[in-house]
Formats: C-alpha cells, structure tokens, sequence
C-alpha cells in the first residue's frame, strides 16, 4: 500500500493525479509520477492517460491541442469533394509535428507503428487514480 | 538546326559487342519513353489530313520553302539546347516506324516494345480550340503512322490541359485503340497544377478506360509560366534542364497528393518520365509533411511513399551519375522492381542505353531485374511479352 493523502487503499504502483470534480469532461491534467509526465484526459466522461511523450520525437504530445479533424469523402460522378469537422474533443496532435491520435484509442492517425501506450486510469472514491 | 540526315543513335559494331549486351540477348525489353520527330514535315505533312482550317492552313504555311520557322505555330524556348551542335537535341529524325524506332532501338538498346509518344508539346498554344485539334491529329498520326501494321509497338495518345472534358473525350476515344497503352500529359506549362480538380475528368476517364497516365517531364515551352525565374533568370540550359523536369514532375506529384488523386481513382497508375530518380527521395519529404498536415489532405489514407509503392512508376532515364557508382546501385536499390521502368528517351540527347542501367541492377534478384526491364511496363501498360 502507498502513502497518499487522501488515503485511499492503493497499491505502490497507484498515484491519484487529481480529484474527480478537477478533471470534468474536456479537461486534462499532466502529472509527474515516479519521473514520468503522464497526461490523463476526460473526454466525454471517459478516462485516458498516456505518457507525455511522443512517439515520434518524443515531443510533449499531452500539452497539445485536443480538437478534431477533417475527413473527406470523394463523389465520382459529380467529381466534388466534401470535407466533414469531426470527432471534436477526441484527437490529440502534437504541438511539435501537428502528428494526429486518437485520444480514445492512442491510435495514430498518419503512423500505424506509432499507437501510444495507454496506461490504466480509473476515478475512485472521488480522486482520479493513474496505474503506472 | 542540326543536321538531320545523320542517325547518331547508332554505334559503332565494337561497341555493340559486350557483356552486358549479352545479358539481354534473352531478355525482352520495354522502352515506355520513345519520342517521335514531331515538327519534321513529314509528321507536320501528316497532320494536315486531319485538320481544318484554319490550323491546317497555319501549317501549310509554314511548311512553304523559305517559311523555316514553325515559331509561330509551336511555342518555343529559345535556348542554345543544341551547343551549337557539340550536342544535338535530336539524334537522329524519327519519321518512320521501322528504320528510326524498330531498328535502331532493337539494335543498339536491345528493346523489343517501344512505348511511342508523339511530344507535341501543345501546353502553351493559346487558342483552347487549336491546341485540342492539334492534338487530335497528333494522336491520329500516332496511330496511322508509328502503330498501325507493327504490332510490338505501343503509343501513349496525348491530351492537353486547356480543356479538361474535351481531354476526357479523346481518353474515350482513343482508348478503343488495340497499340494506345496510356494517357500521355507534359507536365511543364499546364498553368494549373495537375492534380487541381479541374482535371479530375481526365483522370476519370483513365480509370474508365483501365489506362495509366504518364507525365512526361521536360524543360519545354511552359516552364517559363511555371517557373518563371528559373526560365528567365538563371543563365544556362545546364541550370535550366538540371531543374526543369524535377521541378515540374515534384509539383505534379505533389499537386496530386494534395488533391488526393490517387485516392479518388485507385484504378489509376501514375507514371512519371523524364527526371531520373535522385528526385525521388523528396517523396520522403511528403511522407512527413503528410503526416504533419494530414487534416489538409483528408483524402489520402496512406503515406504517400505507400501510395507510390502501390500506384506510381518512374523512368529511370535519364539516369542520375553518383561520382561513386555503388550509389546509384542503393539509388536504384531503394525503389527497385517497385517502381522503376527502363526507358531510353530516343532520339534526345538524354538518351540511355539498356546496357547503362544493367550495371547497377548487380544486387537485383532476377524477377526485380526483369520488373525494372519489362515486368513493371508489361503490367502497367497492359502488354503481353510472351
């Protein structure tokens, strides 16, 4: 069991990084454990965190824009092209490269070898608890 | 002008008698980038059974003795191309099928298939209506003169940019053609890019009719519109040519990944001619603005190096010099059978020799070797070498 102030049951490897109420949906948060930068996202009342570190350069990926992206679907027999906003508050791109993720899934959107490591994140008894 | 009874594509039988020689004695052989002499009078004598007035008399004109200069009617650049004929642009006049293609590339070059463009060269000829009639009498005489009658041969009917639906039209029609193998497009002097959806019709049409399109690079009449400091500025035809076509086939690659074209028509092969493959590592380069940008070209849903891998093709002519040549080995090693397809450029002084590519292709198994001889071409444009 770890020493924490709120002094929840936790195993060592356990750290609450904020209080549920702190990270309300749309907010994120980037907390040092262990020496690690871990960012834990709420998106759409959901828990996500992956390491604060990109995989591509190993730019700070969870201090980028959270937004959404384009898509764009191609009719042939009009020959028009028509582009959709999407999936607004789901993609994380990384302020050094622009590189798009999902931040549901850690996918990458233009890298298939480059999915980020998704680390478990739960809310317990009020706190957010990140397991390294 | 230079001389132009000499035929100085051909060597000497020293020459010919090599060991790389004999290596493609048994081994068939596609030249997808042969080019015809397209202002010698017979080809221009040609055309005039296909045109009205007022371009076939624009032509009878010229073709009057004392009227030398076909300036008027074609665009021109106004280099010194020739060095005052220490280098003549043409090697030889390439009028007939038999004597200035069939033998002379099966001789010297060991190809079985030429693939014969007509370079018309039309992109900058103002008037919409004359360009497109110009060439569609180029195309007829493609097929009248260098195809009909010999069947190894196969031709790429042209298309010019100005109007993209009358583009599509000839596609259509010309595709019905046995020997038309591909859609044939100069990259240089196209005012908009070539990937800009305006010319979507053009691309359609390919796909509808199961062709490639190849662009043909070249520091031609146009250049001048595209780049105009390179063409205007810079002083030589060496710093003009080292850039032309690399310029012009990049932006056209690029103008096509940022458009997604090879997405909105997977059934198309894009081929480029005509500026070696040094250039191709800036494809590496759209690679990573590509995945810096991709929700500015949301079409693409790959790298464009794994579209390439999948749907492009480069001449390898003219063949980049390394000064150490175990660099163009890895040059050619990184896209090999691939991408790559063997082509001379006859008769232009870019001219490659089949023998020249062989040295590098040592480490190749032997079906890359044969994909970057005749495999890739076979495939893509359709022909049966067996």
């Amino acid at each position: 069991m770890s020493q924490n102030a709120q002094n929840l049951p936790l195993d060592d490897d356990e750290h609450v990084v904020a209080r549920s109420d702190e990270l309300t949906d749309g907010e994120r948060v980037i907390a040092l454990l262990n020496g690690k930068e871990i960012g834990v996202f709420n998106i759409d009342g959901e828990l996500y965190a992956y390491p604060n570190w990109c995989a591509h350069q190993g730019g700070p990926l969870c201090e980028g824009m959270v937004s959404g992206t384009v898509e764009a679907e191609h009719d042939r027999d009009t020959l028009t092209t028509e582009l959709e906003w999407c999936r607004e508050g789901e993609i994380l791109s990384c302020p050094w490269h622009g590189w798009e993720f999902d931040a549901t899934t850690g996918d990458c959107l233009v890298d298939d070898g480059c999915k980020l490591r998704s680390i478990p994140v739960r809310n317990e008894s009020g706190y957010v608890v990140v397991t390294l | 002008m230079a001389d132009q009874s000499k035929r100085l594509a051909e060597r000497s039988e020293q020459a010919r008698s090599n060991p790389l020689a004999d290596q493609l004695k048994e081994v068939p052989v596609i030249d997808m980038d042969v080019h015809t002499s397209f202002r010698n009078e017979e080809i221009q004598r040609d055309l005039l059974k296909h045109l009205d007035d007022p371009y076939k008399r624009e032509i009878e004109y010229y073709l009057q003795p004392g009227t030398s200069s076909y300036d008027g009617m074609y665009p021109t650049d106004n280099y010194n191309r020739d060095l005052s004929g220490k280098l003549p642009t043409e090697l030889m006049q390439v009028t007939d099928p038999k004597e200035d293609i069939d033998d002379v590339l099966s001789r010297e070059f060991h190809v079985d298939y030429p693939i014969v463009n007509m370079l018309p060269e039309l992109n900058m000829v103002r008037q919409t209506d004359k360009a497109v009639a110009l060439n569609e009498a180029a195309n007829k005489v493609l097929v009248e003169r260098f195809l009909d009658g010999h069947d190894n041969f196969y031709g790429l009917a042209s298309v010019v940019p100005h109007d993209p639906a009358a583009a599509a039209e000839e596609i259509d029609r010309f595709a019905s053609e046995d020997q038309i193998c591909g859609v044939f497009l100069n990259s240089t002097g196209t005012k908009t890019p070539l990937g800009d959806e305006k010319y979507d019709p053009i691309y359609r049409a390919a796909e509808d009719n199961d062709l490639p399109v190849v662009f043909h690079g070249a520091a031609a009449p146009g250049l001048a519109l595209d780049f105009p400091t390179l063409q205007h500025e810079l002083q030589t035809y060496m710093a003009n040519h080292a850039l032309a076509h690399v310029y012009s086939q990049f932006l056209t690659l690029t103008s096509l990944f940022e458009n997604g074209t090879p997405a909105k028509f997977p059934g198309v092969d894009f081929v480029f001619q005509e500026a070696g493959i040094a250039w191709l590592s800036l494809i590496f380069r759209l690679n990573r603005e590509y995945k810096q940008r991709r929700s500015e070209v949301p079409l693409l849903e790959k790298t464009p190096e794994e579209y390439v891998r999948d749907q492009f093709y480069f001449a390898t002519q003219p063949l980049d010099e390394p000064n150490d040549p175990v660099m163009m080995k890895q040059l050619v090693e990184m896209w090999g059978g691939d991408v790559l397809m063997f082509a001379t450029d006859h008769p232009h002084f870019d001219i490659d020799n089949t023998e020249a590519l062989l040295k590098y292709l040592g480490n190749f198994s032997e079906e890359d070797r044969n994909k970057v001889l005749y495999g890739n071409s076979a495939e893509v444009f359709d022909i049966d070498v067996s």
